[in-house]
C-alpha cells in the first residue's frame, strides 16, 4: 500500500538517475570540440587509452569522495569541510572550488562560442553571441535543483546518444590501423599523461555538491559509478572515433576533430552536411553545462556564505562569466587556460581534498568513539 | 556580513527545503537552519483568501511527511461550502442568512423575498396556499424560481397532495416533518432550518415548502434545466470506442462517468465554487485508488477560489492551476467520459461541472498527447499514431522556423538539387525568407480564426478554399515561393493533429517566436530557444507533480507514456500519482494460452491433450 | 523560478535585439559554386575555374533547355551553369575576384568537386589543398580529382548529356566507382590527411577529356591562360564546336593506328582502360578512369583502370567490376575473352619487418560470376572451374604486380601498406623515425590471388550450337 509513501518529487531532492545526469552533463560536454585534439597531442596513437586509464585512476579518488559523502549524508563538500576542518578552511576550499568552476565555464563557453562562430557565423560579433547565450544560461541556472537535474537527464541522454550515433555513422570511415603503434609516445610518457589527465575527471567534484540533494544518500556510490562509467565510455568513444577517422599527424592539426568527423558524414546523395544538426545538440548541451556550472558555482558561494538559496549569486556569476569569456583574447588562450591551468588545478582539488576529508573523518570518528568510551 | 544577512532574510522563506532538509538530524551544523527543528514543518503565513491558489509544492511537502507526521493543509478562514454563494453579501445579510427560520410564515417569506429583492426580481415565485389539518388550517407557501423547476412535478407532487388532502379527517397535525413523511411523494427531499439553506436551495432550482408555525423548511428536488442531449464530442472525435461526450449538465456528466465505472468506490463529491455564482462542481475519484492527499489538495484549491463565478471548468482551470502565467496547459481538459473514467482508474481526480469539458488532475505532458483512440485500437498502430502526433507537435514548433534557419543560415544542409529548386523559386521574390514565412503563417492563422467565426454553412469551404486560393495567389503574385507553401502546410497540418487544444494554442504562438529567433540567429538561435522552452517545460508542475513525470523524474509506470504498450502489460498505475493501490491488475490478468497445448510424443504440434 | 518565468519573454527579446542578422544570406543572393578547378597560371599564379549553377534556368523543371535563354543556338542542350576562370595569387583571392565579376557572393558550401590540372598537380598542390581545407564553407566530403590535360578544359565542356547540373553529374559519377572499380573516389578530407601522413600516399582519380574529343574539339584549349577572363570569353564561344562529327564509325576509330605505346594490354593486344583513351563515340566528352599518384604534394605518376582496380582490391574498397579475362583455352586471342563479374571478398595484408627490411604478403580473395563466354567450352562444368579460376587469378595478379612495381618505381605507396606497417611498431617515435616513404621502393611484396567461382548467371553452359551448324562449320 502506498499510503504514507513519501512523494519523491517536489522536495528539493533528486533521485540517483537525475544526479548522475547532472554529473554526466557537466562532465562530458567538453568532449566534443577541442578535447580529442588535446588528448591526441599527448597520447598520439595511444590517445584513446588516456581517458580510459586515467578514468580508472581517477575512480580511486572519486571513490574517496563517495566515501566521504556517504559518511556525511545530506551535506555537500563544503559543509563537510566546514564541519571537519572549521569554517576558515571551508571558506578557502569553497573559494577554490568556485574559482575552478568559474574557469571551466568561462573557458568552456568561450571555446564553444569561438568554434561556432568560426564555423557557422563568422560575421556575428562574439560579444553578442555570448550575451544571448548567457541570457539563456541565466534562465536555466535560475531554476531549482530538481528542474536542472531533470533537464540534465535529458541532455546527457541526448549527448551520449549523439556521440554513439556519430560514431556509428562514421563506421565506414574507420581504419583500425590508425590506433597503432599501440604505445603512442612510449610507456613512461604515457603513464605520466595518465596521471596528469585524470584532470579531465575533475568535474566529478560536482558530485560532492550534488550528493547533498540525493533522496537516498546511500546511492551516491551508484551515482558515481554510473556517471563515471558513462563518462569514460563517451570520452573513449569520442577519442577513438576521431583517431580512427583522422590519422595521427592530421588529428594534431584539426582544431575540432569530432566536429570535422560530423562534417564528413555523407548519407547517400541527399544528406550531405549533417553537422548543423549536431551543432544544435552541442550548443544546447553546452548551454546546459554552463547552466549547471553556474548553478554549482552559485551553490558553492551560497554554502560558503550560509545562504538558503543559490539564486542571488546566479546573476553575479553569469555576469562574471560573460565578461570572463569575453576577455579571453582568443581560442588558443582559452584552451591553454582550460587544459593546462584550470584542469590540472582541478586535479589538485580532486586528488587532495577528498582524501584529506577522509582522513579527517576517520580522525573525527575515532575521537567521537574515544569520547564516548571515556564517558 | 550585513549584506548577506539581508539576503538571507529575503530568500529564506522562499526556499525552506534547499539546505535545511539536508541537515535533518544534525542541528547546529554549518549551513543548517538553526531556527528549524529538524523534522518539523515550517510555519507558514495563513493562506491569503481571495488570492488565486498557486503554490504547488505545498501539497507535495505535506505528502512527503508521510502518515505519521502528515500535516493536513486545512483551508483556513473558510466558510462552510454551502455558504459560498453569499460571499458578496453584506455582513448584515449574512447574519440574517445564518439565522434560523422563524415560526411566522409571513416573516420568513418577507426575509426570503428581501434577500431575492423579490417584487422587483420577478423570477422568484411564492405560491401561498392552505393546508387543512388537525391543528387547524395552516398557511403554507412554496418558494421556487421559475424556469429552473419542473412545473409538473410541483403541481402533481406538491400542490396536488397538499391542497387536496384534508388532514383534519386523519387527525394529523401538519408540520414539515409530516409533509416529508406522508404528504410529498417526491424522491429527493430534505429539511432545512436556516435561511441560507432555503435561499441556497431556491437558487439551485429546488422548491422550498414553508409552513406557518413551523421553523423548518422542506426542500424538494424539482430541478429541470434545459440542456443538450448527449452526443458525439465534437473536438475529440474517435473512430472506435464510445462516442458520447459531456454536455452542459453536471448530473448527466457524472452519470456518464458512472456508466463506465459501476463501483461503490466511485465517489462524486459535490461542492460549489464562485463567490456569487454558486456553481456546482463534482470531484470524481475512486476511493481506494486515489491518494487522499491529492483529493484534499484539489478540494482545498477549489474551495479557496473567491472569484464571483468560476463555474465553467475551463475557467476554473485558470484559477487553480500551478502556473497561471505560463501558457502551457498543466491541467488536461477532456470532453470524453471514457477518458475521464480510464484516468480516474489510474488514480487521477476528475473535476466535472456544468460544462462539456472535465478536468483531470494532475496531468502530464505525455497525457496531453494521448487520444482516447489509443485505447481502442491495437497497441502497435496506437504507438505509431502517437509518434505521428509527436511528429506533428515538432512540425508545428519547428517546421517553418527550421526552414527559415536552414535557408538563411545553413544552406549547406540542403541537398544541392533542392537548394537550386528553392533558389530558383526565390529568384522573383522581393522579400527576405523570414518575412515570407511570417506573412504566410499570419495568413494561415487568419484563415483558421476566420474559419471559426464564419457561419457554419460556408465555414468548411472557406477554410480549405481560402488556404488553397491564398497559397496559389501568393505564389502567382511572386510573394512567396511554392516550396514555402508546402512547409507552411506541414506546420499548419501538424497543429491540427495535436489532440490537446490548449497545447495547440501554445504551439501556434511559440511557432512565431521560433521563426523570429531562427530568422535572427539560425540554428544556434533555435537551440537557445529550445533550451529555454525545454527548461520551462521541465519546471512546470501539475498539482505538484512535475509535468514530465513519471519519466523525469523516473518512477514506476506502465508502458502507456510515449508509446502504448500492449494492454496486458499495462499493469502498474503511474506512481507519480502515488495511488493507494499501485497495481491495476494482478500479475497474470490475461490468460495467455486459452487452451493448454502440448506438443510432443508422436502428435502434431498443437494437438490438444 | 518566479523571476525566471517573468524573464522568459524578456530573454527571448534580449536574444532578438542583441543578435542581428549578421550572417543571414538569401539563397538567391549567392552564386553556388558546383565545382572548382585549378591550373597553373602565368608567373606562378593559379588559374581558378568556378562552375556556377544558374538556378533560374533550372526552374523550368520540364527538362534541359527549358529556360529559354539557355539554348545558346547549339543543337545540344544548353548548360545550366556558367564557368568563370580567374587568375590570382591565392585560391581564396580568386573567390573575391570572381564575385566582383558575377555580382554575387560565391559560396563553396555546395562544391562537390575540386579539380587539379595535371600540370599543376605535377608541380605542387599542397598549399591549395591546405587553403581549401581551412576554408569554413568547404565540405570535407567533396571529391578531389586530377584533370587531364587541364582542369579548365574539363570544366568548360558540357560534361554529361544526361544530367542537368554538374554537381549531380559528379555525384552520380562517383557512384560508378562502386560499380566498375575503374577509379576510386577520394574525399577532400582523406586527401589532406594522407598528404601529411607518413604512411599513406595521396591518390585521386583522373578525369580526362576523351581522346576523340580532344582530337577534334579543343585544339586551342591547351593554351596557357595568360589573361584568365579573356581566355574564358574566347572559349565560351567555342562551345558550339565541341561536338562529335556527324557520322562516326566506331570500328574506324578503334582500328586507326597510332595508339600510345603504353596502351598495350597484358596479352599484347590493345587495352583501352586508360583515362581518355576509351574507344567511344558519343556521350559526354569526359571520362573518369585511373588514379593519379601523389608523393607529398606532387603527382608522380598514374595508374590505369586495371591497376586502379587491383589497388582498390588491396585497400579493401573494391566492390565489384566487370573483367574481360582471356579465355584459358585460347589465351592468346583477346577477342575470346570471358566476361567475369568480380567482387572483392577478403583482403589479407601481412606486413613483416626485420630491422629496415619490410616484407609484405598480400592475399586477395575474389568472388567471380560468369557474365558471358564466347567459346563453346562449358565453363560451368565443375572440372573446368579451376581453369577459369586460375586464369582470372593470374589476370588479377599480373595487374596487381604491375601496379605494385610501378608504384614502387614512383616511390609512392598508395596501397596503404604503411598503415599496416604501424602494427609492427610499439611507439610512435620509432615509427616516425622509420620513414616508410623512403623504404617503400625497397620493400619485398609478394602477392597471391585466389578466385572462387560462385555463380553462372541464369544459364548453365553456353548457347548450344545446332548440329547442323556445326556440320556446316566443319565443312
Amino acid at each position: 500500500m502506498n499510503e504514507g509513501t513519501r512523494f519523491r518529487i517536489d522536495d528539493g531532492r533528486i533521485d540517483w538517475v537525475e544526479a548522475a545526469g547532472l554529473v554526466v552533463t557537466f562532465e562530458i560536454t567538453k568532449a566534443f570540440l577541442v578535447f580529442p585534439e588535446k588528448i591526441a597531442k599527448e597520447g598520439l596513437t595511444a590517445a584513446w587509452t588516456i581517458p580510459l586509464v586515467s578514468g580508472l585512476l581517477a575512480s580511486l579518488f572519486i571513490w574517496v569522495l563517495v566515501v566521504v559523502s556517504k559518511a556525511h549524508p545530506g551535506m555537500n563538500l563544503i559543509q563537510i569541510t566546514n564541519y571537519l576542518a572549521g569554517p576558515t578552511v571551508g571558506f578557502i576550499a569553497g573559494v577554490a572550488l568556485y574559482l575552478y568552476l568559474m574557469i571551466i565555464i568561462v573557458t568552456g563557453f568561450r571555446e564553444v562560442a569561438d568554434v561556432l562562430i568560426t564555423v557557422y557565423m563568422p560575421l556575428t560579433p562574439l560579444g553578442f553571441f555570448l550575451a544571448s547565450a548567457y541570457a539563456v544560461v541565466f534562465y536555466v541556472a535560475f531554476q531549482n535543483t530538481e528542474t536542472l537535474a531533470r533537464i540534465s537527464v535529458l541532455t546527457s541522454t541526448v549527448v551520449v546518444g549523439m556521440a554513439i550515433i556519430l560514431a556509428a555513422l562514421s563506421i565506414g570511415r574507420y581504419n583500425t590501423d590508425l590506433v597503432f603503434p599501440p604505445l603512442g609516445p612510449g610507456l613512461i610518457p604515457l603513464f605520466k599523461k595518465y596521471g596528469v589527465r585524470q584532470s579531465i575527471y575533475g568535474e566529478f567534484l560536482s558530485l560532492g555538491m550534488i550528493a547533498a540533494y540525493l533522496r537516498e544518500p546511500r546511492q551516491v556510490g551508484k551515482v558515481a559509478a554510473v556517471s563515471l562509467g558513462i563518462s569514460i565510455f563517451t570520452f573513449t568513444l569520442v577519442v577513438l572515433t576521431c583517431q580512427m577517422v583522422f590519422p595521427i599527424p592530421s588529428l594534431l592539426r584539426v582544431s575540432a576533430p569530432f566536429l570535422r568527423v560530423a562534417r564528413v558524414i555523407k548519407l547517400g546523395r541527399f544528406f550531405q552536411r549533417l553537422d548543423s544538426l549536431f551543432v544544435f545538440v552541442w550548443l544546447g548541451v553546452s548551454l546546459l553545462q554552463a547552466a549547471v556550472a553556474i548553478y554549482l558555482a552559485s551553490l558553492v558561494l551560497a554554502t560558503v556564505f550560509h545562504l538558503q538559496s543559490h539564486k542571488p549569486f546566479v546573476v553575479l556569476n553569469v555576469v562574471a562569466a560573460y565578461f570572463g569569456s569575453w576577455a579571453i583574447p582568443n581560442l588558443a588562450a582559452a584552451l591553454t587556460i582550460a587544459f593546462d591551468l584550470a584542469r590540472p588545478y582541478g586535479l589538485l582539488l580532486l586528488d587532495i581534498w577528498p582524501p584529506t576529508l577522509l582522513v579527517l573523518t576517520l580522525h573525527k570518528k575515532k575521537q567521537l568513539r574515544e569520547g564516548a568510551g571515556g564517558a | 556580513m550585513p549584506l548577506f544577512g539581508f539576503l538571507r532574510g529575503i530568500f529564506r522563506p522562499k526556499c525552506p527545503a534547499e539546505f535545511s532538509s539536508g541537515n535533518r538530524g544534525r542541528p547546529g551544523l554549518p549551513g543548517a537552519r538553526e531556527d528549524v527543528v529538524p523534522g518539523e514543518q515550517v510555519e507558514r503565513p495563513p493562506f491569503p483568501l481571495g488570492e488565486i491558489v498557486k503554490p504547488a509544492s505545498r501539497f507535495y511537502r505535506s505528502l512527503r511527511k508521510g502518515t505519521g507526521r502528515a500535516r493536513h493543509v486545512e483551508p483556513r478562514n473558510l466558510e462552510p461550502p454551502h455558504l459560498s454563494p453569499f460571499g458578496g453579501m453584506t455582513p448584515q445579510e449574512r447574519e440574517v442568512l445564518a439565522s434560523n427560520l422563524t415560526k411566522s410564515l409571513d416573516e420568513n417569506l418577507k426575509i426570503v423575498m428581501d434577500i431575492f429583492h423579490a417584487p422587483r426580481n420577478a423570477d422568484l415565485i411564492v405560491r401561498k396556499f392552505d393546508i387543512r389539518a388537525k391543528n387547524g388550517t395552516k398557511e403554507a407557501a412554496l418558494v421556487f424560481i421559475s424556469g429552473l423547476v419542473e412545473e409538473t412535478t410541483i403541481r402533481r407532487d406538491l400542490l396536488g397532495p397538499l391542497m387536496k388532502i384534508n388532514l383534519t379527517k386523519h387527525k394529523v397535525n401538519v408540520s414539515i416533518e409530516e409533509a416529508c413523511r406522508r404528504l410529498v411523494p417526491e424522491l429527493q427531499v430534505k429539511t432545512g432550518r436556516t435561511f441560507s439553506e432555503v435561499v441556497g436551495a431556491a437558487v439551485e432550482g429546488k422548491t422550498v415548502l414553508l409552513i406557518d408555525g413551523d421553523t423548518g423548511a422542506l426542500i424538494v428536488e424539482t430541478r429541470s434545466v434545459e440542456h443538450r442531449s448527449v452526443e458525439e464530442s465534437p473536438n475529440e472525435a474517435v473512430i472506435r470506442g464510445p462516442h458520447a461526450g459531456f454536455v452542459e449538465n453536471i448530473r448527466t456528466n457524472v452519470s456518464l462517468v458512472r456508466q463506465h465505472i459501476a463501483t461503490p468506490q466511485l465517489v462524486s463529491e459535490y461542492m460549489y465554487v464562485g463567490a456569487r455564482a454558486h456553481d456546482p462542481i463534482a470531484l470524481v475519484y475512486i476511493e481506494g485508488i486515489v491518494n487522499p492527499k491529492l483529493v484534499e489538495e484539489v478540494r482545498r484549491r477549489i474551495l479557496n477560489v473567491r472569484a464571483d463565478s468560476a463555474g465553467t471548468i475551463p475557467q476554473l482551470v485558470h484559477l487553480i492551476e500551478d502556473h497561471p502565467n505560463n501558457p502551457f496547459p498543466t491541467i488536461q481538459l477532456t470532453e470524453r467520459p471514457d477518458k475521464v473514467a480510464s484516468m480516474i482508474l489510474e488514480g487521477h481526480v476528475a473535476v466535472i461541472g456544468n460544462s462539456p469539458a472535465a478536468m483531470v488532475l494532475p496531468s502530464t505532458l505525455w497525457g496531453l498527447m494521448h487520444s482516447s483512440e489509443d485505447h481502442y485500437i491495437h497497441f502497435i498502430p496506437a504507438s505509431f499514431l502517437r509518434f505521428i502526433r509527436w511528429g506533428a507537435l515538432f512540425a508545428t514548433f519547428y517546421a517553418s522556423a527550421f526552414y527559415v534557419a536552414v535557408v538563411t543560415y545553413h544552406p549547406e544542409m540542403i541537398p544541392t538539387q533542392l537548394l537550386f529548386a528553392i533558389a530558383s523559386s526565390r529568384e522573383p521574390i522581393p522579400f527576405p525568407t523570414g518575412i515570407e514565412v511570417f506573412f504566410m503563417e499570419i495568413a494561415l492563422e487568419l484563415i483558421r480564426e476566420a474559419g471559426i467565426r464564419i457561419p457554419t454553412i460556408i465555414g468548411p469551404t472557406i477554410g480549405i478554399v481560402g488556404a488553397v486560393i491564398l497559397g496559389q495567389a501568393a505564389v502567382a503574385a511572386n510573394i512567396v515561393s511554392p516550396i514555402l507553401v508546402v512547409v507552411i502546410a506541414i506546420s499548419g497540418l501538424g497543429s491540427f493533429a495535436i489532440p490537446n487544444y490548449d497545447l495547440v494554442l501554445v504551439a501556434r504562438i511559440l511557432k512565431f517566436i521560433m521563426i523570429l529567433v531562427a530568422a535572427v540567429l539560425g540554428i544556434p538561435g533555435l537551440t537557445m530557444a529550445t533550451v529555454v522552452l525545454v527548461t520551462n517545460l521541465f519546471s512546470l508542475r501539475s498539482f505538484g507533480v512535475p509535468l514530465t513525470a513519471p519519466v523525469l523524474p523516473w518512477s514506476r509506470h506502465n508502458p502507456d507514456i510515449l508509446i502504448h504498450g500492449p494492454w496486458y502489460s499495462v499493469e502498474t498505475r503511474p506512481q507519480n500519482l502515488r495511488p493507494l493501490d499501485a497495481k491495476s491488475r494482478t500479475r497474470l490478468h490475461r490468460l495467455k494460452t486459452p487452451v493448454k497445448v502440448r506438443s510432443g510424443g508422436h502428435g502434431r504440434d498443437g494437438d490438444l491433450t | 523560478m518566479k523571476l525566471g518565468k517573468r524573464f522568459l519573454p524578456a530573454i527571448l527579446l534580449f536574444a532578438l535585439i542583441l543578435t542581428g542578422c549578421w550572417d543571414k544570406v538569401e539563397l538567391d543572393d549567392i552564386a553556388w559554386v558546383q565545382a572548382m578547378g585549378f591550373d597553373k597560371g602565368a608567373d606562378g599564379q593559379i588559374l581558378t575555374t568556378f562552375v556556377i549553377g544558374i538556378p533560374r534556368l533550372l526552374q523550368g523543371g520540364g527538362g534541359r533547355g527549358g529556360g529559354g535563354g539557355s539554348g545558346d543556338g547549339s543543337s545540344g542542350p544548353g548548360p545550366h551553369h556558367t564557368t568563370v576562370t580567374v587568375q590570382s595569387k591565392t585560391v581564396i583571392e580568386a573567390i573575391a575576384l570572381a564575385a566582383i565579376n558575377l555580382g554575387r557572393r560565391l559560396s563553396l558550401q555546395h562544391t562537390e568537386l575540386y579539380l587539379f590540372g595535371e600540370e599543376l598537380a605535377k608541380s605542387d598542390i599542397r598549399f591549395i589543398v591546405g587553403a581549401i581545407d581551412r576554408y569554413r564553407e568547404v565540405r570535407g566530403s567533396a571529391y578531389i580529382m586530377v584533370a587531364r590535360p587541364r582542369a579548365e578544359d574539363v570544366l568548360r565542356v558540357d560534361v554529361s548529356p544526361l544530367e542537368v547540373s554538374p554537381s549531380r553529374y559528379i555525384l552520380t559519377l562517383a557512384q560508378q566507382h562502386m560499380q566498375t572499380g575503374l577509379f576510386e573516389t577520394v574525399f577532400l578530407v582523406d586527401f589532406v590527411n594522407s598528404l601529411e601522413s607518413e604512411d599513406d600516399f595521396p591518390s585521386c582519380p583522373i578525369i580526362s577529356l576523351s581522346r576523340s574529343f580532344k582530337q577534334e574539339g579543343s585544339t586551342e584549349s591547351g593554351k596557357g591562360g595568360g589573361g584568365g577572363g579573356q581566355g574564358g570569353e574566347g572559349q565560351k564561344g567555342q562551345q558550339g564546336e565541341t561536338q562529335f562529327p556527324p557520322t562516326p564509325r566506331v570500328g574506324d576509330r578503334i582500328q586507326q593506328p597510332g595508339l600510345p605505346p603504353g596502351l598495350s594490354g597484358p596479352q599484347g593486344g590493345p587495352m583501352f582502360l586508360e583515362g581518355g583513351q576509351v574507344p567511344r563515340v558519343g556521350g559526354g566528352p569526359v571520362e573518369a578512369m585511373g588514379t593519379a599518384v601523389f608523393r607529398g604534394g606532387k603527382m608522380v605518376g598514374d595508374l590505369n583502370g586495371e591497376e586502379t582496380r587491383t589497388m582498390l582490391m588491396v585497400k579493401g574498397d573494391f566492390e565489384r567490376g566487370l573483367f574481360a579475362v582471356p579465355d584459358p583455352q585460347v589465351p592468346d586471342q583477346s577477342q575470346y575473352s570471358l566476361s567475369l563479374d568480380m567482387r572483392g571478398r577478403k583482403t589479407e595484408v601481412e606486413v613483416n619487418r626485420q630491422g629496415d627490411r619490410v616484407e609484405i604478403d598480400v592475399h586477395l580473395t575474389l568472388e567471380v560470376s560468369y557474365m558471358s563466354m564466347k567459346t563453346q567450352s562449358d565453363y560451368t562444368d565443375p572440372r573446368m572451374e579451376p581453369l577459369v579460376e586460375k586464369a582470372a587469378a593470374e589476370y588479377v595478379k599480373k595487374n596487381l604486380d604491375r601496379a605494385i612495381m610501378r608504384t614502387q618505381e614512383m616511390g609512392a605507396d598508395v596501397f596503404g601498406f604503411g598503415r599496416r606497417l604501424r602494427r609492427t611498431f610499439l611507439t610512435w617515435p620509432e615509427y616516425e623515425a622509420f620513414a616508410w616513404q623512403s623504404k617503400y621502393p625497397q620493400a619485398q611484396i609478394r602477392t597471391n590471388v585466389e578466385v572462387e567461382l560462385k555463380r553462372y548467371g541464369l544459364d548453365f553452359g553456353p548457347l548450344k550450337v545446332t548440329p547442323g551448324e556445326k556440320l556446316q562449320e566443319s565443312q
